[in-house]
């Protein structure tokens, strides 16, 4: 009943959305006030219709109706409630429903906005193409589809209900998920407004002051967006496990192109504003970079489809851990359509007002700050390509009938070593140039400071950390300038008008950022180590010690989850660190999950991120791939051939199993040893022998499960085997400084949330007195 | 003296094919002959190896996603080629291919060398 609701829902606000942007579309070529009322009644309907459908999705997941597919799926009976509320958007129909409801409701405030500045109708209409194109997706997607529907194919009784879900991804279960996807999506929904107010500013033949309107959305988008991806970068390092934040994962990469457009679009959008002149709603010059500014909010906007295109159309399957499951070929085709759609109508807008938009180029003095904002954003832009071409690098090789191929990390990161370099020195010499023009003295004097202390604190913080390669010498240094470069500015703005520092403090936090990335990528230590439960070893200075281990969250049947109490001692303190590895059915646990413990210190994280568990001691073992066989040390009669793997009891019992081929001289049988999910196993006799097997160890491999090899351990009955022990192999890494790469993300935020107060009151004043028909008239430079 | 737009163009121009050249020299996927395929001592990484199918009448299915055929490289060598992908792929097919790319790694076990390939590209 409720499911039926909520598709009812959806399908209303498709039918709405279209319905509003068709009077909005009317509304353009005729501006009357009852279709406008038409329109913005619709809108308000299939906000309505959205929330609603939004909300009933969220009762049947915390009321556990899994006759619903999407909410056996992704959800289950154990699941806390902030992973229950999670579980709305962890699959691909409640992501795309979180997206179309997070558009809506910005879409209000976007409706208010655009009223204010009289575009609605141009806006309003391009607004509602995207979110009436994510509802239908979701009018073919719906996570309201029933299991009987779902599989339809399976002779289901119409009225199955499944006692329990699926649940949610064990890794998914962390306090993360609450908020990196939400903010992510924000950011997605947020993107849209610079993109709409673009198209409005072709539709209405106004080049200049859609640039100072859309300006704070693109500055609340790059916030936005910026803050969701680093948020994903925290949840790595905290609960993956591999050590890292940023991988270069395609589906990382894929929020960073539109991220990237978005900030040098941010830049451009500056200079055109700076260029430019508005007063009183009526444009009187249009600035520099105009036709860059349309072109960057189309590629922008079209970067946020693309990346969705990649995560939800599994053309990246076996090419990132985070794609989705193939979703279907009809939504292949929609999400590809309305990329395509998004992505042509907005150049062909362009194209269409080409010739107004072929004014004189606007010429920039080479030493004026906006000519260097300029050459930053193409750096910007440059970095974007990289991060394209790399992405994408895997789709691209089959067009040209190449095998499918992903490229190496190495790639990024040579690259934006150096990209790194220039956005830092291009960011300290803006900063330190004038607005129009600057001359060679004036620039000696804004550096005079600045060049010295930076270059003395690079040499410092060179020796002190040991930072020796030439190229981070190098971007230590331009870092280091650009902190210093802002800092100075940023003081010097707080005391005149702290919102015009806003600016100044977000380059702060990208130079910080810088810096903890150069420590943490480059300075990084790490060490594998293997410890015996009850013995310890040293590492970085440390005493780690095995102490033993607990089993948590044991009220979850689905799971064996054991938290690793290891003790570090250094200089008289002691604190103990708890990595977690555990077993879920959700793999069939097949492959072990492993959590890393860390301790926290502000000048660098000791990471210890387990690998391993093992048995050690007691008898000696053999690995065997499936076929091999051996003579058992113990009895040279005795031939032992392993035959496969055994995982009939993995799910019920949490056994594993490995079935042997024994033979004797005279005789022949089959024998199953079996070991239990953390690695403890029994040695149980052969029969007709003086031999006991065990199951002592699972070697997984990770590129082809049917290669994978059994440890089997021997013993003889008639000799006493030493005592066996648990231990943990475990890379323990030293990272240091990375607080600087959180502060500086923080310190980013904090600028551009300053940067988006400092430009709405200027909008508030460019646009005092907004004239009634401000903007209709081509408003070409008039100065 | 050129123009900023010049600057701009030239600048796009030149950057487009060398960002794709760089890019080319980090894929994951070594395009070898059978022979260099054979030396490679890592068996967990895949290889590409491109070539042409010797008999159409000779590729053998196995099952759903599972097919036997020999292959002759650029170098002229016959390799058995197992292929077991997650793609389904026919007899037909593979017969059809002008040209084949199997990517994989080769193996040499009891069931005597082979080039195991995960996936198949083929040529009209």
């Amino acid at each position: 009943m409720a499911g039926d609701i909520g598709s009812f829902l959806i399908a209303l606000g498709f039918s709405a959305g279209l319905l509003s942007g068709l009077f909005y579309v009317q509304a353009i070529r005729s501006p009357k006030e009852s279709s406008l009322n038409i329109a913005r009644g619709s809108f308000y309907v299939m906000v309505f219709a959205v929330m609603f459908a939004s909300a009933i999705l969220m009762y049947v997941i915390l009321n556990h109706q899994f006759q619903y597919h999407y909410v056996w799926a992704h959800s289950s009976t154990n699941l806390a409630r902030p992973f229950l509320v999670a579980a709305f958007y962890s699959g691909q129909e409640g992501s795309f429903m979180l997206w179309t409801l997070l558009t809506s409701l910005i879409g209000v405030f976007v409706l208010g906005y655009a009223q204010r500045y009289r575009y609605e109708a141009e806006a309003m209409s391009v607004y509602m193409i995207v979110i009436t194109l994510l509802l239908l997706i979701l009018v073919v997607d719906s996570p309201f589809h029933t299991i009987f529907s779902a599989f339809a194919d399976q002779t289901l009784p119409a009225d199955f209900i499944p006692p329990d879900g699926r649940g949610l991804n064990p890794q998914l279960e962390n306090l993360w998920i609450t908020i990196h996807p939400p903010m992510l999506f924000t950011g997605f929904a947020a993107m849209t407004v610079p993109f709409v107010f673009a198209i409005a500013g072709l539709i209405r033949r106004d080049y200049q002051r859609w640039i100072s309107i859309a300006l704070p959305w693109t500055l609340f988008a790059s916030m936005v967006l910026g803050f969701g991806i680093m948020l994903g970068g925290w949840w790595a390092y905290e609960t993956l496990g591999w050590g890292g934040y940023w991988a270069w994962d395609p589906v990382e990469n894929s929020s960073l192109i539109p991220w990237l457009i978005c900030v040098s679009l941010v830049h451009t959008m500056i200079v055109q504003n700076r260029t430019g002149v508005v007063e009183r709603g009526k444009t009187k010059k249009i600035g520099g970079l105009v036709r860059t500014n349309f072109v960057l909010a189309v590629c922008a906007f079209s970067g946020i489809l693309y990346s969705t295109f990649l995560t939800r159309s599994g053309v990246l399957d076996d090419t990132s851990v985070h794609s989705f499951v193939t979703p279907g070929n009809f939504v292949y085709a929609v999400l590809l359509v309305i990329l395509l759609t998004f992505l042509l109508t907005g150049l062909s807008a362009i194209l269409w007002r080409w010739r107004d938009l072929s004014m004189k180029m606007l010429e920039l003095k080479t030493m004026s700050r906006e000519n260097w904002l300029g050459i930053g954003s193409a750096v910007l832009l440059a970095s974007a390509f990289i991060v394209f071409v790399g992405t994408s690098w895997p789709i691209l090789m089959p067009l040209i009938g190449k095998p499918k191929a992903k490229i190496d990390m190495s790639f990024y990161n040579n690259t934006h070593l150096w990209l790194g370099l220039a956005i830092v020195l291009i960011n300290a010499l803006s900063i330190s140039l004038k607005w129009k023009n600057t001359s060679g003295e004036e620039l000696k004097k804004s550096m005079r400071v600045t060049l010295p202390i930076s270059a003395g604190t690079a040499v410092l913080v060179t020796l002190w950390t040991e930072v020796t390669d030439p190229p981070f010498v190098l971007l230590m240094f331009g870092a280091l300038l650009a902190l210093i470069t802002n800092l100075i500015e940023t003081v010097r703005y707080i005391r005149a008008n702290g919102r015009m520092a806003g600016a100044y403090i977000a380059h702060m936090g990208l130079a910080l950022l810088i810096i903890g990335v150069i420590f943490t990528s480059r300075y990084s230590l790490t060490e594998h180590v293997q410890i015996v439960e009850g013995e310890s070893t040293e590492v970085f200075g440390y005493t780690a010690s095995f102490i033993g281990r607990d089993t948590i969250e044991r009220k979850k049947r689905d799971r064996e989850k054991y938290e690793f109490k290891i003790k570090l001692e250094k200089d008289g303190s002691e604190s103990i660190v708890r990595p977690v590895i555990f077993w879920s059915d959700f793999n069939q646990r097949e492959q072990a999950f492993l959590e890393p413990g860390i301790l926290y210190h502000p000048t660098g994280d000791l990471y210890i991120s387990p690998k391993s568990l093992e048995v050690v001691g007691g008898d000696p073992t053999v690995v065997l791939a499936k076929g091999e066989k051996v003579i058992v040390p113990q009895d040279s009669s005795l031939e032992v051939r392993f035959e496969k793997f055994d995982m009939s009891r993995a799910e019920t019992e949490g056994l594993q199993g490995a079935v042997l081929d024994v033979r004797l001289p005279d005789t022949s049988f089959y024998f199953t040893a079996y070991r239990q999910m953390d690695g403890r196993y029994a040695l149980n006799a052969l029969p007709r022998t003086d031999v006991s097997v065990g199951f002592a160890e699972l070697i997984v491999d990770q590129e082809e499960l049917a290669h994978s090899k059994a440890r089997i351990r021997f013993a003889s009955r008639l000799r006493e085997s030493s005592p066996e022990k648990q231990a943990i192999t475990l890379d323990v890494s030293i990272k240091p400084f990375i607080n600087l790469v959180w502060g500086g993300v923080i310190v980013m935020v904090i600028g551009f949330f300053i940067s988006i107060l400092r430009r709405r009151k200027e909008l508030s004043q460019f646009e005092a007195f907004v004239p009634e028909e401000s903007g209709r008239d081509q408003t070409r430079d008039i100065s | 003296m050129m123009n900023r737009r010049t600057w701009y163009i030239t600048a796009i121009v030149l950057f487009l094919p060398l960002v794709l050249w760089y890019a080319s020299r980090f894929s994951d996927l070594p395009e070898m002959t059978f022979a260099e395929a054979a030396l490679e001592e890592d068996h967990t990484k895949r290889v590409a190896v491109t070539g042409k199918l010797v008999a159409a009448n000779n590729v053998v299915s196995g099952g759903e996603s599972s097919l036997t055929f020999y292959l002759v490289d650029d170098d002229g060598k016959k390799e058995r080629v197992v292929y077991e992908g997650k793609e389904k792929v026919t007899t037909t097919d593979v017969g059809e291919a002008s040209e084949i790319s199997v990517v994989g790694h080769m193996c040499s076990d009891k069931e005597g060398p082979r080039f195991h390939a995960k996936q198949l590209y083929l040529s009209e």
